[in-house]
């Protein structure tokens, strides 16, 4: 029975973690339009913002090609988070994808990939 | 990727209907699987089937072991052990043992006879990609054993695999497991990968003090090697798979390969087994020719106590499938041949307190046959329907129509009807290996002819709005009822298993109702109920099947942080009573409790991702629920009393696992 207490003791600090972190008013939401034409590109742009430092989260709406990503505006800016996508290689609002990573993408990643 | 430009002809009052329509990759060969792959689990709306998507994040709820674990936080696949003292996992679908269902990789059975006992922990779960669920009979093109369900794997792919990928799991209970594969891209057209899985048991462990291990110690390899050719005329697969595995259980005292006086319970597999596929796209657009083969040899010793079965089997499977349409794509047709070889030799020896027996089993099936499908995809209805027939050269023709139908209701409603025969060369020992675990004698009757069936069912698909977020609700209704079965027969005489033919009914009536939603963004429930109404025959009068619980529902939640680096994932089940076998007790008396209690199950796992590595740590049973005296009359192992098959929950209490994952992708 210990083992259960001490098991769900640690679930709901690990709940409790993820929940809570950092105080508000440095906190800021964007949207930002890309370029992303499927799944595949939702896990690109995804799993590469989401480990860059002061980013809070980055989530990609399919089929709207919305990126909304909540970030700490004393580490990261709202430009830098928009160049990052670019260097994966896709649009981020008028910023357009870096050429060289739009060119290493899977054909399908690409503009007009999956018509 | 390019499609094949089709026409689909749209009348006027027609125009304002929600439209499915399904467009044909212009190199189609292998059956096509249209799987929106950000869900974990998801119907297959488009298939007129009854077909449900279990992909890989699915399949990560549960980073243990191998198949059968994957179907934990599934409402269409039960779990159950065989009996008390080897804790081997079996399926069950519809309440019917998993020997009714047809398992598959990637369209090829693979698990037939001998591999029906302890086949699952030949697949490793992180080797597979994906995993379709189809209810009912299903397709007519790869056989006719599919009786309730066929479950389809699909592994990962050669051409589209990680470079590396590598699992290492450990747990409390002794049990360490390292899983790996990886792959390359040899050129354009060639592509290859390789698969290897280890795992071991050494906690030598007796929680309830019977003298008897909880759970087999022992060792597990599995092995395979695939390569792909692809261009656009032409495509090939080519796999081999091979495993061994050694268990042993039983009394404490029992040591690998000794037989000094010990009740022991010893496990062995051996098989290596080869597939291939291979397809020529025609001339005309969507038309295609495919041919399977798959090779198996397969050995099986397993001793329990003083009862030992040696097995043998050699199968050969050859299908050849024309794949094509008639005037337009609305209308596609199938039609093949198929020639199964399968050689079977087996022996029973049992030195029991009742007297000394052989039970010899030998035979050789060579059925060839040949098939016929028709698909009419409309725009509210989509029709497939297959008849087959078999000529089986120790039971003559067997003819195998099926017949599935879809008609969508609304955008948001859909509406499913099956109907099928199934039929099966039963094998009583392997289908039943768990009653090794007895002493009482088995009587086998000697003319046990084919198992016939016939499934019927109903399905209800409701998607909707619920909380801004998408939710989903089914209902249906299964119907299987016997002409011929296997019945291993305990209310008769409780002192004996009696295997004969059915003599009287065997039915099984199951009603599902599962609902999906997500009450805020990244949270996930999933839950379902199932009653299950399943009888037959047994001892002269209709009585409920053993080990089948009335009642059984569970509800899974599952939260992913927003940045996707935290997955928490839980699961309740709990399980309704089940009628047990009558049995003998050590005082002498026969049992008379023999329905088990209402029991709950709980697990949970927390993953946390990191760019190429995953940390998960896990528990099963939180709740700690086991049996404390699961075997009747320990004290005397090589009795006539003893019976280790009354074992309706884990005898195994709290589970904690940790593991790491760590991939490559290929660039």
């Amino acid at each position: 029975m210990k083992n259960v207490i001490s098991l769900a003791v640690l679930v709901l600090v690990a709940f409790g973690c993820s929940v809570s972190k950092g105080g508000k008013e440095n906190k800021e939401t964007i949207k930002i339009l890309t370029s992303a034409e499927c799944g595949d590109c939702k896990d690109r742009i995804e799993g590469k913002l989401n480990y860059e430092k002061g980013i809070i989260f980055a989530e990609l709406e399919m089929p709207s090609k919305i990126l909304t990503v909540k970030y700490k505006k004393d580490i990261i800016t709202a430009a830098q988070i928009r160049e990052l996508v670019s260097k994966v290689g896709y649009d981020a609002d008028d910023v357009k994808a870096d050429g060289e990573a739009l060119n290493k993408l899977p054909d399908c990643c690409k503009p007009g990939g999956m018509e | 990727m390019g499609y094949y430009s089709d026409t689909i002809p749209v009348s006027k009052n027609e125009k304002q209907l929600y439209l499915e329509v399904v467009l044909y990759p212009d190199h189609l060969l292998e059956e096509f699987v249209f799987v929106q792959k950000r869900e974990n689990s998801t119907i297959l709306r488009l298939d007129p089937r009854n077909v449900e998507n279990l992909s890989s994040g699915e399949l990560r709820k549960a980073a243990c072991c191998n198949l059968s674990e994957s179907f934990e936080t599934n409402a269409t696949v039960d779990v159950n052990m065989t009996d008390g003292i080897s804790g081997a996992k079996q399926i069950a679908m519809m309440g019917l043992s998993g020997v009714y269902t047809q398992i598959q990789m990637e369209n090829i059975p693979i698990i037939q006879n001998l591999n029906m006992a302890h086949g699952m922990s030949s697949i490793p779960g992180t080797w597979i990609e994906s995993i379709q669920i189809t209810k009912g009979t299903g397709t007519v093109v790869n056989g006719y054993e599919s009786m309730v369900g066929l479950i389809n794997l699909e592994y990962h792919k050669p051409d589209a695999i990680e470079k590396l990928f590598v699992n290492v799991y450990g747990n409390i209970r002794g049990r360490a497991e390292v899983n790996l594969h990886g792959g390359l891209k040899l050129s354009d057209k060639w592509s290859t990968a390789w698969f290897l899985h280890g795992a071991t048991m050494q906690g030598d462990i007796d929680r309830n003090n019977d003298g008897f291990r909880d759970i087999m110690m022992g060792d597990d390899l599995v092995f395979l090697n695939r390569w792909k050719y692809e261009s656009t005329r032409f495509s090939g697969q080519f796999s081999v798979k091979g495993n061994l595995s050694e268990k042993y259980g039983g009394q404490t005292g029992f040591q690998r390969g000794d037989n000094s006086g010990y009740y022991g319970v010893y496990n062995e597999n051996r098989n290596i087994e080869i597939s291939g596929k291979t397809g020529f796209n025609l001339k005309k657009p969507t038309t295609s020719i495919g041919i399977i083969y798959y090779a198996k040899y397969y050995d099986i010793i397993a001793q329990y106590g003083n009862r030992e079965l040696n097995a043998n089997q050699k199968r050969g499977y050859i299908n050849a499938v024309y794949d094509g349409f008639l005037g337009s794509t609305l209308h596609r047709i199938k039609g093949g041949v198929i020639l199964v070889y399968d050689d079977l030799t087996q022996q029973v020896k049992s030195d029991l307190p009742s007297g000394y027996s052989e039970l010899d089993l030998v035979r050789t099936e060579v059925v060839p046959g040949a098939f016929a499908e028709y698909t009419y995809t409309g725009l509210r209805s989509t029709l497939v329907t297959g008849v087959r027939q078999d000529y089986h050269n120790m039971f003559g023709w067997q003819f195998t129509p099926r017949l599935n139908y879809k008609y969508v209701l609304t955008e948001n409603i859909d509406l499913r009807g099956t109907a099928g025969r199934g039929f099966r060369v039963s094998n009583y020992a392997i289908d039943n290996i768990g009653l090794m675990a007895t002493n009482r004698p088995w009587l086998v009757d000697a003319n046990i002819q084919p198992e016939v069936s016939w499934n019927f069912g109903v399905s209800l698909l409701y998607e909707l709005k619920m909380f801004g977020e998408k939710a989903l609700f089914t209902v249906d209704y299964f119907h299987t009822f016997f002409e011929n079965q296997l019945i291993a027969d305990r209310d008769e005489d409780p002192t004996q298993v009696m295997f004969s033919n059915l003599q009287g009914q065997s039915f099984s009536n199951v009603i599902q109702v599962e609902f999906r939603f997500s009450p805020m963004k990244n949270v996930e429930v999933k839950s379902a109920y199932k009653y299950l109404d399943v009888r037959a025959t047994m001892g002269g009068e209709l009585m409920s099947l053993m080990m089948v619980p009335t009642h059984r529902g569970f509800v899974n939640i599952a939260y992913t942080t927003r940045d996707k680096r935290w997955e928490y994932d839980l699961t309740a089940s709990v399980f309704g009573t089940q009628r047990l076998a009558t049995v003998e007790l050590s005082q002498g008396v026969l049992s008379e409790n023999n329905r088990s209690e209402v029991f709950p199950m709980l697990s949970a796992q927390i993953t946390h991702v990191y760019k190429q590595f995953d940390f998960y740590i896990g528990g099963e049973n939180l709740l700690d629920f086991r049996l404390e005296d699961p075997i009747i009359d320990t004290q005397n192992p090589f009795g006539e009393r003893f019976d280790a098959t009354r074992v309706w929950a884990p005898i195994l209490g709290i589970n904690i696992y940790g593991g790491v994952r760590f991939t490559i992708k290929n660039k």
